[in-house]
């Protein structure tokens, strides 16, 4: 057994901790190097490696809990002020390690505090509906010609509708961005195919009322579903590759 | 927590969707690479482990692996079962490349899932 050291997210110096314990309960504190510093607390690092994360991974709930854990901290940090998540899993041997990362990459970091700084995500998942009739479902094909020739014209409805769900996806993030300083399209990890786009917006605190009044009328306007979420800490407007130390 | 969800549809309010969070907590953020204990490597399998765990039933419906489980002419009451060959001349031969293409994507994900350590090895 033996711990490492687990960065949940990088915040200004001299800030204050909103919360006491992250994953498995450890105690979390500032790890600082200038006018930057990482959240971070005590892992086993056992638990991240090998044998053990498989394990781990087939234990049910295991992942659900260390990612809220994750979340939890990232979210009561963003609450007070400007937060750069860290990406779920990052663990350092020690704190001399995580120092090094934050004092190589200080400028970079601390530029991306600010501009980020007053600014949320806000989370947009649209799923389109049903439109027009579907025609009914014939029934069985007398023959295997009729059966490949039902295929081939389901095969090409199918195509057509998701060509004209991609052209919608595209005109409605492009109205959506407008309304935003940032835009990113998220991979969607549900799987579900009435969901057309999946995308996260950054946008300034004092207008999240009106970008949600904006998704509303879109939603409103064309055929689909608009879900919003957040306001989330910028996990996607944070996402950069770092270096990290070679000491 | 003062942020508060605001949930349109089927999210409420208070804390947001497990989906939702993964989206973010596994694929979004600041990336270190160099001196980390859990290399990328790991961390890698991690994610992609995940994400077959999270998606993999629900990915194969969406990729129509399974479609003739609803197609109605293969799954009629009339006809329960379709062991290999018995429906050769209504089905052409889109039964068996079908069962022989499922395979080998089960091979693959698996292959991906496994570390190496997979006992049971797809042959190619």
């Amino acid at each position: 057994m033996s711990t490492a050291v687990y960065a949940y997210a990088v915040v200004d110096a001299h800030r204050a901790l909103p919360l006491a314990e992250g994953i498995g309960r450890g105690p979390l504190r500032l790890v600082a190097a200038g006018r930057v510093a990482a959240v971070a607390g005590p892992v086993e690092v056992g638990d991240f490696e090998g044998d053990a994360l498989e394990r781990n991974l087939a234990r049910s709930g295991w992942l659900e809990e260390v990612v809220r854990a994750h979340e939890d901290v990232v979210e009561a940090l963003a609450a007070e002020g400007s937060v750069l998540p860290m990406r779920f899993g990052s663990i350092f041997s020690d704190e001399r390690g995580l120092r090094a990362m934050l004092e190589e990459n200080a400028a970079t970091l601390s530029g991306l505090l600010d501009r980020l700084r007053g600014r949320v995500e806000l989370g947009v998942t649209v799923r389109k509906t049903r439109s027009g009739s579907d025609p009914d479902r014939p029934g069985p094909p007398g023959s295997g010609r009729d059966y490949l020739r039902r295929r081939q014209a389901e095969l090409r409805a199918a195509g057509e509708a998701s060509a004209a769900a991609g052209e919608l996806a595209g005109r409605l993030h492009a109205a959506l961005a407008e309304g935003a300083e940032e835009a990113s399209l998220l991979e969607p990890r549900r799987s579900d195919p009435s969901v057309i786009l999946t995308a996260s917006y950054l946008v300034p605190v004092g207008e999240v009322d009106r970008f949600c009044e904006r998704a509303d009328a879109l939603g409103r306007s064309h055929p689909c579903l608009i879900e919003l979420t957040g306001p989330w800490p910028p996990y996607s407007f944070a996402s950069i590759d770092v270096a990290g130390a070679h000491c | 927590m003062q942020i508060e969800r605001r949930g349109y549809n089927p999210t409420p309010g208070g804390t947001g969707n497990l989906a939702d969070i993964l989206e973010r907590v596994l694929d979004k953020g600041i990336v270190v690479a160099g001196d980390i204990r859990v290399n990328l490597l790991d961390i890698e399998l991690l994610t992609i482990k995940l994400r077959l765990l999270i998606a993999s039933a629900d990915t194969a419906r969406q990729m129509g692996i399974d479609w003739w489980r609803n197609d109605p002419f293969l799954t009629g009451d009339d006809r329960p079962s379709l062991p290999a060959g018995s429906r050769s001349d209504s089905l052409g031969s889109s039964d068996p490349s079908v069962a022989d293409r499922l395979e080998r994507i089960e091979a693959a994900l698996e292959a991906l899932a496994g570390n190496g350590s997979s006992s049971e090895e797809a042959e190619s």
